[in-house]
């Protein structure tokens, strides 16, 4: 194609990405080096005491704290959940079609009013409770969004509710392109459900798991807009993210500050996806036979 | 006297434009006093008045001649001037009120288009920074004056408007919140205090009449109350700032005005006084008075405080003057002398050994500030809103008016109680979050809400408050 027709079709993306990503990246940095409440001129230049302050300061840790708890446990248990679950409706069952959906449908709700319901829910006395209560169970309730020793919990549960139905469906498709001759002949040459799942479909179905795990380190490295609606972090800080921070500090007029821990997610979030680059993502095309 | 005012005003636009386009239209309806005209060629601002009054009138135009109202109007002699004006009265009938003190003044000033934008509260704290940031300030914006007000002040991005609000300034109650060094940068529409809403009904059941006048009084009853098996007070700490009114009014009633004022002075929090005040907050704490789950309670929702007050699940609440509408709103009722039980309101108590006394408040105000590019208009507008009368159509009970010419207004005996209270204060602290720059209101939020949590020491909430305020 020729390169003038390349450059019209390319602009507009590339203006908004510009625009809207690269110049926001950049100023980010440039204002994360300024002790700047947002008002007048950049003049009070600090250097990198912002990011010295962030990881010296105890609330920026422990919501970096929460964020790798919701990371490990997302690793741990949703996406084994997700797989055993995509293996159970790849098999052949009645209504099949119908769970998918049933299962898929919370990643279609928007993230506001994901959090919405599970606060009306989880509420105090709230429809979890009285359930609870209805069926004996009533000396089990908690303060599932108000007690810090449970709020963590509570939302990692809101959390997986709404994305195990997404990496269900990408782990679902990773195993339909999976060759049935394959477990066929695993089967002749004598391997049960286990061994043809270890030694046959986990291998092939890597590449998709690996996708998966990324979307899902990055998607809760960046955490925010359930966490914000649900608990806004609370109570006292028991549920706070690094973005959830980094709005607190946005609204404490510290937009310094708040530009150098914005960085450090972004940093964190680069490191992730370089390494799924270099260690994931190359050997899955390579694998896919895309050559690299 | 502000008619006079706002004509010249008016001329001064007028003129400006006038001249700016081919003069001669000049005069028409404003036949008053043709000795207008030096004092407005003395006003240096008359010269930007041109290029103030075209930027807005080009981008109207088209929107303008769409109304029907202004193609009727005779050959007008003014330019038209925008006024963008941002309130947070997101609810009916405020939301209506101001629409229609707005129109009334557009119908008094067919050159003055006043364009509202109505916001939810932290939708709007959210995006007046981002305004502000880009330097795009509304020309007339709601403020709670203090540390975030003078951080524009600094900036650079409100109006000095002093002289020509003194004299309008003298009727209103808390006009001090806008003021710094002796310039005044906007003024007040709306003042309050903070007090006990209680249900009475729920405090007779408990052999109680009302909340006690000391500290301690204040925690035999809660153990009263609990003992008749009644939650005593609903907090929704997870919004902090609700929390915050308990911690700050022990502060006020420990420290007293002398010691308040040394503290926003010196950013100090880590004394006597206000160690204590966390040490008292601990103690109420521990005697358990709350809601189930008030620490992740907010303050308006069907299981936050209002609406737990609402719901008779709790005897009292510590809450400013607009605390009977959102019960009101909760329970779906129009107004608050609907509500289906006996509320009371009651002053924060007496502490024994605090250096403060009872006529010490704590409260605060609601005004209006001018944006640096404002036309005059937006000056003329808000003395408009905050004159006798208009004072009198937007404020009922709720909220109280500032204009004490206005006072009458107020009928409901709790509101009436907040008025008078207010009106005998011999010193009014403005809510700490507002007082201070948002990132030490921020901190003090935080703090308050882990003794809420019983998550730190009142020492190191003092410390912790004290570090972001370079005290």
């Amino acid at each position: 194609m020729p390169w003038p027709t390349i450059i019209v079709f390319l602009l507009p993306a590339l203006a908004l990405y510009v625009v809207f990503l690269l110049i926001p990246i950049v100023l980010s940095t440039r204002y994360s080096l300024y002790a700047w409440n947002g008002f007048g001129p950049l003049e009070d230049f600090v250097g990198l005491d912002n990011f010295q302050q962030a990881f010296s300061d105890a609330r920026f840790r422990s919501a970096l704290w929460h964020n790798a708890v919701i990371v490990i446990f997302s690793l741990v248990i949703q996406l084994p959940a997700a797989l055993a679950l995509a293996m159970l409706l790849n098999a052949k069952l009645r209504g099949r079609a119908v769970m998918r959906t049933v299962f898929f449908a919370p990643y279609v709700l928007s993230e506001v009013v994901t959090g919405v319901v599970w606060r009306q829910i989880l509420r105090p006395d709230g429809l979890l409770d009285q359930s609870m209560q209805g069926v004996g169970l009533g000396g089990w309730t908690q303060g599932w969004l108000s007690d810090p020793d449970v709020v963590l919990y509570a939302l990692f549960f809101i959390i997986s509710w709404k994305y195990f139905g997404f990496h269900m469906i990408l782990m679902l498709a990773g195993l339909q392109q999976i060759p049935g001759e394959l477990k066929e002949a695993a089967s002749i040459d004598g391997a049960n459900a286990w061994t043809t799942f270890r030694y046959v479909t986990l291998p092939l179905l890597m590449p998709t798991v690996r996708v998966s795990l990324f979307l899902s380190v990055i998607g809760a490295l960046q955490i925010f807009d359930l966490v914000w609606v649900t608990t806004k972090g609370g109570p006292i800080g028991a549920s706070s993210t690094m973005s959830t921070f980094l709005y607190d500090r946005f609204r404490d007029s510290r937009f310094g500050y708040a530009s150098a821990v914005s960085i450090i997610i972004f940093g964190f979030s680069l490191v992730v996806a370089l390494l799924y680059q270099r260690f994931a993502l190359r050997r899955d095309l390579e694998g896919a036979g895309a050559g690299v | 006297m502000f008619t006079t005012k706002t004509s010249r005003l008016r001329r001064a636009v007028a003129l400006g434009v006038a001249l700016a386009i081919t003069a001669a239209a000049c005069g028409g309806d404003d036949d008053d006093e043709p000795a207008d005209e030096p004092a407005a060629a003395e006003e240096p601002a008359d010269a930007d008045e041109p290029a103030d009054a075209e930027e807005p009138a080009d981008a109207e135009e088209p929107a303008d001649a769409e109304e029907p109202a202004d193609s009727e109007e005779p050959a007008d002699d003014m330019e038209e001037v925008t006024v963008q004006w941002w309130h947070i009265q997101n609810t009916e009938p405020a939301t209506s009120n101001w629409q229609q003190v707005a129109d009334d003044y557009m119908a008094e000033h067919p050159n003055v288009n006043i364009e509202i934008t109505v916001m939810e509260n932290e939708a709007f704290k959210a995006a007046i920074q981002t305004n502000m940031q880009a330097g795009d300030v509304p020309d007339l914006f709601q403020s709670w004056g203090g540390g975030g007000l003078l951080q524009q002040v600094d900036a650079g991005l409100v109006q000095d408007i002093s002289g020509e609000v003194d004299d309008v300034a003298g009727d209103l109650t808390g006009v001090g919140s806008f003021s710094f060094d002796g310039a005044t940068y906007g003024l007040p529409w709306k003042v309050g205090m903070v007090g006990f809403w209680y249900n009475a009904d729920l405090f007779a059941e408990a052999g109680l009449e009302a909340p006690a006048d000391t500290w301690d009084g204040l925690l035999e009853q809660i153990q009263t109350l609990k003992d008749a098996g009644i939650t005593p007070i609903a907090v929704g700490a997870g919004d902090q700032w609700p929390a915050h009114f308990w911690y700050s009014y022990l502060m006020v009633r420990l420290c007293g005005s002398d010691g308040m004022v040394e503290i926003a002075q010196d950013n100090n929090f880590s004394r006597d006084c206000v160690i204590e005040a966390g040490q008292k907050v601990l103690d109420l704490v521990a005697l358990e008075p709350f809601q189930e789950g008030y620490l992740g309670a907010g303050w308006d929702a069907p299981d936050g405080e209002s609406g737990t007050m609402a719901n008779e699940q709790a005897a009292m609440d510590l809450m400013g003057q607009w605390a009977p509408g959102a019960f009101a709103a909760q329970l779906g009722l129009d107004d608050a002398s609907e509500i289906p039980f006996n509320l009371g309101w009651a002053p924060f108590p007496e502490v024994a050994g605090g250096a403060g006394v009872p006529t010490e408040g704590f409260g605060g105000v609601d005004g209006f500030v001018v944006g640096k590019d404002a036309p005059p208009e937006a000056v003329d507008f808000l003395e408009y809103i905050v004159s006798e009368d208009v004072q009198r159509f937007i404020s009922t009970d709720q909220p109280l008016p500032s204009n004490r010419n206005a006072a009458d207004v107020v009928t409901d005996p709790n509101q009436q109680a907040v008025f008078e209270g207010l009106s005998e204060s011999t010193f009014l602290q403005q809510y700490l979050d507002q007082f201070f720059t948002p990132e030490v209101g921020g901190m003090v939020n935080e703090q308050t809400a882990l003794l809420f949590g019983d998550a730190t020491s009142p020492e190191d909430a003092a410390a912790a408050i004290t570090a972001t305020a370079g005290g």
